[in-house]
């Protein structure tokens, strides 16, 4: 073995560490990527509409973007923050009513009663330094917030030149392929980008449409809540049903809540199910189990954030095993155990 | 070695480690694979049976599970449920009973030594009266029990882990084939056909052995039954499912099964106890060395040591799941390392330079 390949070896391997160190701000930069793609996806549509540069696309896109926030703003926002309010004024009144709902049934009002003995004073005490911790947590996820969105305005501004960065990081022999895998990965993200966007957007009307008819208040912001949280498949459904589920408990009674819970696990079995499969048949083949194998896998290594970011992970993920791993390595690899990678 | 080489090999570490900090969601994934094949069995004796569409075989299939599963826990829960409350509260009663008899039989033996009952053992006794004066240990108990409960996010997990495994299962049960073509899509190519051929030995291997352990875990609960009955302990049914089920794990599960209908014979009498041991050591013998030894195809039958230590590995490496898999996982290993390690690699290991005379003879028969 020659002091050459030693040292790639060595440099790899201390490359290798390093990324596992920083996993957590190569996951940032993997958001901003994301980002930056679903910035990129109406951008592309646009130039091939009207004869603009990117900036100036780039500018119209975000221009939209703002103004439709606003509108919807300025249409929601009132009543939105109506709604804030009458939950703030129900927030503590929740110990309360579940207290009514516990002293009906004897046993659950001394399972309530040990409960309560255990959280004495002494014991809300570090609760306050959660709670200090938690306020700084906010404060460092906004910051990354803030990085991300401005990572990918930069990265969506110019991708080619990013692209090229990337290619020259390449070996000489691999670079037209690595060009292939990178525009097949922007397609597959793309596409399930779009896809998602559809199928939250679809969730999101229907929730809203189906908490209006049963009566549920808040049933905006829980809608809202919905949609978003559609991104994150079979974990993000579930927690989104909670805050209408709690609402309606609290103004409606168990009955609007067996109601609520009803609708919405109707809604969240059909998209999961039926309408986010046909929207992404074409462009991304994702086998449901990998998905979830992934969310476990991704939680366990990375915490929330990768929980977050499973999905477009794994849609990457998946693209570079199908083409790198399968189609240049094991296809190739024949008996005599010669595997070239070109 | 050349750089692509060494590239393949820290890849290979790499992943490995990986693997490895991520054992517990593999051992998931294995827990749901094996219920899936379990599913996918039934699925294909229930096509054959009935000569129909395998989604109609599946939804039959799912629904006879379900509905064994539904009045297995029908059969068990509020019968325990029922009857674990009156034991907490006979519980310090029979550990009275039991120190009783510990007691006199203290009081005999030394009697039979010194000839008269003053005795050396009188710091026993009192020992034993300190103890049986606790009035508390039955409040003690319903306290634990309740700080078990509020252990909510542990029991949270693990239904939250049992909802995985049962969401996972029943998707591979759905398209076994599509998951069979993606595994194979990551073997080397000339080596393909041959994984597919482990693979399906594998799941062979699998299906045989659960076809085994349920005809044995039926014999067991049924013997477990009838001799429950004749001797007399309540919770018949309830016992025999669970000594049925726990059949399942080794050892270990017998053990456990044996503990309840124990502590309920103790408290009618701790000779009806010993007879509930007796019964179940007798069940357990004819299970392992009558029973299973003509159901098990012999190719699955493990040794007894491999075993044990088969579980001890697969617990200290994955915990109490890895206990629960550690046959399934057996089972697999085996044909693996049967049909790779020793068929594929062993077999055909053969040194460059043959031995002066072997060459000699080699190019005889050649000649």
């Amino acid at each position: 073995m020659s002091g050459r390949s030693l040292l790639g070896v060595l440099a790899l391997v201390v490359l290798g560490l390093l990324a596992w160190e920083l996993r957590l701000v190569l996951l940032v930069l993997f958001g901003a990527v994301v980002l930056a793609v679903a910035l990129d996806v109406p951008i592309t549509l646009l130039r091939r509409l009207l004869p603009l540069s990117r900036p100036a696309a780039l500018i119209l896109e975000l221009v939209v973007l703002a103004v439709v926030g606003w509108l919807l703003t300025a249409l929601l926002l009132p009543e939105v923050l109506e709604q804030i309010q009458v939950l703030s004024n129900l927030i503590p009144q929740l110990p309360a009513r579940l207290h009514d709902l516990s002293s009906q049934n004897p046993q659950l009002h001394s399972l309530e009663l040990k409960l309560m003995g255990g959280a004495t004073w002494d014991r809300l005490q570090p609760l306050g330094g959660q709670l200090l911790g938690f306020a700084g947590g906010a404060a460092n996820s906004t910051v990354q917030l803030l990085l991300i969105a401005l990572l990918a305005m930069l990265l969506a501004l110019d991708p080619r030149s990013h692209q090229r960065l990337l290619l020259a990081a390449t070996p000489q022999f691999y670079r037209s392929r690595m060009q292939v895998l990178l525009s097949e990965c922007r397609e597959a993200l793309g596409g399930w980008l779009a896809g998602m966007t559809l199928s939250a957007l679809v969730v999101f009307l229907a929730s809203w449409a189906g908490l209006a008819l049963l009566k549920v208040p808040l049933a905006l912001l829980s809608a809202l809540v919905c949609g978003l949280l559609t991104f994150v498949p079979t974990i993000g459904p579930t927690a989104a049903t909670l805050l209408p589920m709690a609402v309606a408990l609290l103004l409606g009674g168990p009955d609007k809540m067996l109601q609520v819970a009803v609708m919405r696990l109707v809604l969240q079995n059909a998209e999961a199910f039926v309408l986010t499969p046909v929207l992404l048949s074409r462009t991304v083949n994702l086998l449901p189990t990998v998905a979830l194998m992934a969310q476990l896998c991704l939680g366990a290594l990375l915490g929330l954030p990768g929980l977050l970011l499973a999905l477009p992970l794994v849609v990457v993920l998946q693209v570079l095993c199908q083409e790198v791993l399968v189609h240049d390595f094991m296809d190739r690899w024949t008996r005599s155990g010669s595997h070239d990678q070109r | 070695m050349t750089f692509g080489q060494w590239l393949a090999l820290i890849g290979l570490v790499a992943a490995l480690l990986l693997l490895w900090s991520l054992r517990d969601a593999i051992m998931l994934l294995f827990a749901a694979v094996v219920l899936a094949m379990a599913l996918c069995t039934l699925v294909g004796v229930v096509q054959r049976r009935l000569s129909c569409d395998r989604p109609i075989a599946l939804l039959l299939s799912l629904l006879g599970f379900g509905l064994v599963v539904a009045v297995g826990t029908a059969a068990i829960v509020p019968a325990f449920l029922a009857q674990f409350s009156e034991l907490l509260q006979k519980l310090p009663e029979a550990w009275a009973e039991l120190l009783s008899l510990l007691h006199v039989g203290l009081e005999t033996i030394s009697r039979m030594i010194y000839g008269r009952s003053d005795g050396e053992l009188g710091w026993l006794q009192n020992l034993s009266g300190s103890v049986r004066t606790s009035p508390a240990l039955a409040s003690e108990v319903g306290d634990w029990t309740l700080r078990l409960v509020g252990l909510v996010g542990n029991v949270g997990t693990v239904l939250l882990k049992t909802l995985f495994v049962v969401a996972v299962a029943l998707m591979v049960a759905a398209q076994p084939t599509a998951y069979r073509q993606a595994l194979l899509l990551l073997v080397p190519s000339f080596y393909r056909r041959r994984a597919l051929q482990v693979l399906l030995q594998c799941g062979d291997a699998l299906s045989a052995w659960m076809g085994g352990v349920l005809i044995s875990s039926l014999c067991v609960g049924t013997l477990a039954a009838i001799g429950l009955s004749l001797l007399g302990v309540r919770l018949v049914a309830a016992n025999a499912v669970l000594a049925g089920v726990l059949n399942i794990i080794p050892n270990v599960g017998p053990t456990l099964s044996t503990l309840f209908p124990m502590s309920v014979a103790l408290l009618a009498s701790p000779w009806k106890a010993l007879a509930v041991l007796a019964l179940y050591v007798v069940v357990q013998n004819l299970e392992s060395y009558l029973i299973t030894p003509s159901v098990m195809h012999h190719q699955l039958r493990l040794l007894p040591g491999l075993t044990l230590s088969a579980q001890f590995l697969f617990t200290v490496m994955f915990g109490p799941l890895g206990l629960v898999l550690a046959l399934p996982l057996a089972v697999c290993l085996q044909v693996i390392l049967r049909e790779i390690v020793i068929h594929d690699i062993l077999d055909r290991w053969k040194t460059k330079s043959k031995p002066a005379m072997l060459q000699r003879i080699s190019e005889a028969i050649e000649s």
